[in-house]
């Protein structure tokens, strides 16, 4: 390595402990900090919760960038499918107690049946829409996915109204010791998600249709003349992305509350990891998603009336990782 | 369809492809025989790239036809191209900087063969081509000449009968042109049809048994290296009128 | 200076537009008809109590026409969407008064869009019945062509302030939304808390936009030792809440939230975790409240939308009511003539007695309620209390 390169990573370093620790001196200069056991628990909790919602973020995120990154396309109903994700886990955890059976679905099973109908849905818009477009000028797909998303949130608007939902899916407390206590819902949805982007990540790296993505993400052009049909690519691609975002749904929907609507928070929140991780960059993804989280957390924690402040920290933190690092934390520089 | 004649590996027949009205390829014929190794030349510009990108399917002709054993080729996708057994190089070499050379090498195994047969013949040809000892670096930590040494080698992977080099001599040194061109005619021995766009003459006029000038997209000369150096057409092509 | 002079242009057509429009009268519409229009959030983030006002004002122009119109007139019914967007809502006003000509206004929901709106409707002196507005701040402007119908924002949380007054909660936390109705309601609390001697230890406001995690948040309230906890919120911020505490196995006095707990999905999709949850709501389709026409109410809306109604859709009817009366006292839609009968009339409607004071303002009380086995039962007022409150709320582990 370079020694400028160097002395930049060495910087960066620095910027991201200095943004950790920004929120402890805040807090100890408001007298948000107490020096007693109790408070460290707290403390610890907080960033134990960071770490479980950082899991859900990635959620967001590796779909997006795996997206991004063989297609050159920013889908911005990347959201939209989350929350459909959480629609269908919703519609489906109802079903059995409409039918009149009296139990409902486990949500975690529901994924059995919504990641293969997100996946297919996503090859089909991949097929229908955005083909044609790929390597284009990148409004183009841009528009069309904004396009696709207002449709998708006006169908689930007229089908299931404006209503929030949201399912009671393990609201108890986890006890993991006398003092600290996370949800089992958070748990569980971060075990997902880890055995989840884990399991896409050994896809990518080791089953042969993995590595026909990674090599078309890296250099269409050769992987086209190397025997990979770039255009069926494309379509796995999307409707793998669309499966991610779906699982990230059910995810919410064991957590949060949603509506038609909730979609572009996810986006946003998406968009923010990769930009952070690294474009592209599916481990990028996951550690900004866990950087951001738990940042967010802290300042929440600490800082008086933080909670109004958790975009500033956040978009704090991209902007100035992005000055020292425009490609993200692991993102490679585009030649 | 036309009869291919046996001895003639690519057949191309008035082939045409306009970008935006400029001609790039226009009407050109060209039959490259089989088993030999044949040189495509012409000044910058004289479509012989855009040839490249046609036979391999990276673009599609507007009209004329490819005759590779009985099929034509025009139109098709080039995954579809390679799995025919045609496979190529870039003049500016393309391979994936963040791969190892063996995943580079793997990249392009074909998808009937068995995954441990693949691995096989990947390190089969990285010993071929003396690239075993960088087998596990990432492609971008390469030299440039060690970069056309993979890409040579990966356009091997699924055992191609026809090989075409888009400029395999520019940018890399004396010894490993040498080591290149040792490699090219093994596979010609071994009955490879091969064809070498070039503009170092020496290793056009040493090596290829047939070449073939375009211009302006035409092709307006073919034969063996001493008629071709004393074509007037191809010089005027070269150097203008004197 | 270019900018100038068209602000002075607006300033002029502001000022010279209200003696036209004033003239205008029902008799100019073809076929004997009246119009009356607005615009409502029928989608986006108000579309679910604002969809139950709309749906109110439906059943209302269709009662009145069986009942032979307003003073004869039959009525005409526009709605538009705002998509919950503010300045959409002013430019939809704009048109509804300058192009469509209506000739009665109904309010948009929520207090921020309302109080933007009422700028419009103020500059062409038309006057509505604000149905989906509850800050005071909207009445302390001088304005004359507003009127009330609700209990202010800054009573929202009296009833839980003095409940926690009862059981003897001393360090409470407020938290809410960062928008106006939220700010008002903490407004109004925090002045309740000085007066019954909570102290407030925790108030921030938060961004919604975000995906809903409180959990720092709660944690930073539970490290200052907080007893009970107001929440002004809507619904998806006050389930985030109560869930996160669940998961925090926080166990605090009470939980109180502002207009969440009062919308049906509430305890529905919660289930037991939505148990004990204070809330505020402006009328409860309760037949003890002992307002006339109540059952009818009730029974109409039940037979046309297949769902009880709640104190939004009563609102929005109550004022559809007032209005009613107040064409029929001023026997024409002169506005000038409707706004006096709308400041000076007493109506007893379904949802309390309409009657307001000099700035518009309605003495409603509102009520404040415990989910108890999924329902809502009125705890407070005392007088009008179905039950007795639980408090403090059971210990999470105790459940």
């Amino acid at each position: 390595m370079e020694q400028a390169e160097i002395r930049r990573v060495y910087l960066l370093g620095a910027f991201i402990v200095a943004a950790f620790a920004t929120p402890f001196a805040v807090g100890a200069w408001s007298g948000n900090i107490f020096y007693d056991r109790q408070w460290l628990m707290d403390l610890i909790t907080v960033c134990l919760n960071g770490l479980l919602q950082g899991g859900v973020y990635a959620m967001y995120g590796v779909g997006l960038t795996l997206i991004f990154g063989v297609m050159r396309i920013i889908n911005v109903a990347h959201g939209e499918i989350v929350m459909l994700g959480a629609y269908l886990t919703w519609v489906l955890f109802n079903a059995p107690e409409y039918l009149g059976l009296g139990w409902h679905l486990d949500p975690l099973l529901t994924m059995v049946i919504t990641l293969p109908i997100a996946f297919a849905l996503g090859f089909a818009i991949q097929k229908v829409l955005l083909n044609a477009v790929v390597g284009g000028p990148e409004l183009t797909p841009l528009l069309i996915t904004f396009g696709v998303g207002i449709a998708m949130i006006n169908l689930v608007e007229w089908i299931f109204t404006t209503d929030y939902h949201t399912i009671p899916y393990q609201p108890d407390a986890f006890h993991i010791t006398e003092t600290i206590f996370v949800g089992k819902n958070k748990i569980i949805s971060f075990a997902m998600a880890l055995a989840i982007s884990l399991g896409v990540f050994l896809f990518l790296k080791l089953h042969r249709l993995g590595k026909a993505i990674r090599a078309t993400a890296q250099n269409p052009e050769v992987a086209m003349v190397c025997g990979i049909d770039v255009q069926r690519i494309y379509l796995v691609t999307f409707g793998l992305g669309a499966a991610l975002a779906s699982a990230g749904g059910a995810l919410v929907s064991i957590q949060f509350g949603f509506n038609p609507e909730t979609g572009v928070q996810y986006t946003v929140v998406a968009f923010a990891i990769i930009v952070l991780g690294g474009r592209g960059h599916y481990l990028g993804a996951m550690l900004g998603a866990v950087l951001l989280a738990v940042l967010e957390n802290l300042v929440s924690f600490m800082v008086p009336n933080g909670s109004a402040m958790v975009e500033m920290a956040a978009y704090t933190m991209i902007v100035g990782v992005l000055l020292i690092r425009p490609q993200g934390l692991l993102g490679v520089k585009e030649t | 369809m036309g009869a291919q004649p046996p001895e003639i590996a690519l057949d191309i027949r008035d082939l045409r492809k306009n970008f935006g009205g400029i001609r790039a390829v226009d009407g050109c014929s060209l039959a490259f025989p089989r088993g030999q190794i044949s040189g495509l030349i012409g000044p910058n510009g004289s479509g012989k790239t855009t040839t490249f990108n046609l036979l391999t399917g990276v673009i599609a002709p507007d009209s004329g036809a490819i005759y590779y054993n009985g099929d034509n080729l025009a139109g098709l996708k080039p995954y579809q191209v390679f799995r025919k057994g045609i496979t190529r190089t870039f003049q500016i070499t393309r391979i994936y900087r963040e791969m190892t050379v063996f995943e580079n090498m793997l990249s392009a195994s074909r998808l009937s063969v068995p995954e441990r047969q693949g691995r096989a013949r990947a390190e089969e040809l990285m010993a071929f081509v003396n690239l075993t000892h960088l087998r596990d670096e990432y492609g971008g930590n390469l030299s440039y000449g060690q970069q056309k040494l993979l890409e040579f080698a990966r356009a091997l992977m699924p055992d191609p009968d026809v090989i075409l080099l888009d400029e395999p001599a520019a940018g890399i040194n004396r010894t490993l042109l040498a080591d290149l061109l040792t490699h090219i005619h093994r596979l010609q021995g071994m009955g490879k049809t091969i064809v070498i766009i070039e503009h170092d003459m020496n290793v056009i006029m040493n090596h290829c048994a047939k070449i073939f000038v375009m211009d302006y997209g035409l092709k307006i000369a073919e034969g063996p290296a001493q008629e071709i150096q004393r074509n007037e057409q191809v010089i005027t092509a070269y150097f203008g009128h004197r | 200076m270019k900018q100038h002079i068209w602000g002075m242009l607006t300033v002029l057509l502001g000022a010279t537009l209200p003696f036209s429009g004033s003239t205008v009268l029902a008799d100019h519409r073809s076929g004997n008809v009246v119009l009356v229009g607005g615009a409502i959030s029928q989608t986006g983030r108000y579309a679910e109590p604002a969809g139950r006002q709309y749906n109110s004002v439906k059943l209302w122009v269709d009662q009145v026409n069986q009942r032979g119109g307003l003073l004869g007139h039959k009525v005409l019914l526009t709605m538009l969407d705002d998509k919950s967007d503010t300045q959409t809502a002013i430019k939809l006003y704009e048109k509804l008064i300058t192009e469509d000509k209506v000739d009665l206004l109904v309010g948009p929901y929520s207090s921020g869009i309302t109080d933007a709106v009422a700028n419009v409707t103020e500059r062409y002196h038309m006057p509505i019945v604000a149905y989906g507005a509850a800050s005071a701040d909207i009445w302390e402007r001088g304005r004359k062509y507003i009127f009330a119908v609700n209990d202010i924002a800054e009573n929202y949380q009296k009833g839980a302030a003095h409940l926690a007054k009862q059981i003897g909660v001393k360090r409470i936390a407020i938290i809410g939304e960062d928008s106006l109705f939220p700010r008002m309601s903490r407004k109004g609390l925090e002045q309740w808390a000085k007066q019954l001697g909570l102290q407030v230890v925790v108030a921030e406001n938060y961004a919604t936009q975000k995906q809903g995690d409180y959990t720092a948040l709660l944690q930073k309230i539970k490290a200052q030792r907080v007893e009970a906890i107001f929440s002004n919120s809507y619904f998806d911020d006050a389930a985030a809440q109560i869930r996160q505490l669940r998961e925090m196995n926080y166990d605090v006095k009470f939980f109180a939230s502002t207009v969440g707990p009062g919308l049906p999905r509430f305890a529905k999709d919660l289930g037991p975790t939505a148990e004990y949850v204070l809330g505020f709501s402006q009328w409860e389709p309760n037949l003890s409240l002992g307002h006339p026409g109540m059952k009818e109410f009730i029974d109409a809306y039940k037979a046309r939308y297949g769902t009880e109604p709640n104190y939004h859709s009563a609102s929005a009817y109550a004022s559809m009511q007032v209005f009613e009366a107040a064409v029929k006292q001023a026997g024409s839609f002169d506005r000038e003539k409707l706004r006096d009968a709308l400041s000076t009339i007493q109506v007893r409607t379904m949802f309390g007695t309409y009657k307001v004071d000099e700035k518009g303002m309605t003495n409603h009380e509102g009520l404040t309620f415990q989910i108890r086995n999924g329902k809502r039962m009125i705890v407070w007022p005392p007088h009008l209390a179905e039950v007795k409150p639980i408090l403090p709320v059971p210990k999470w582990s105790e459940r």
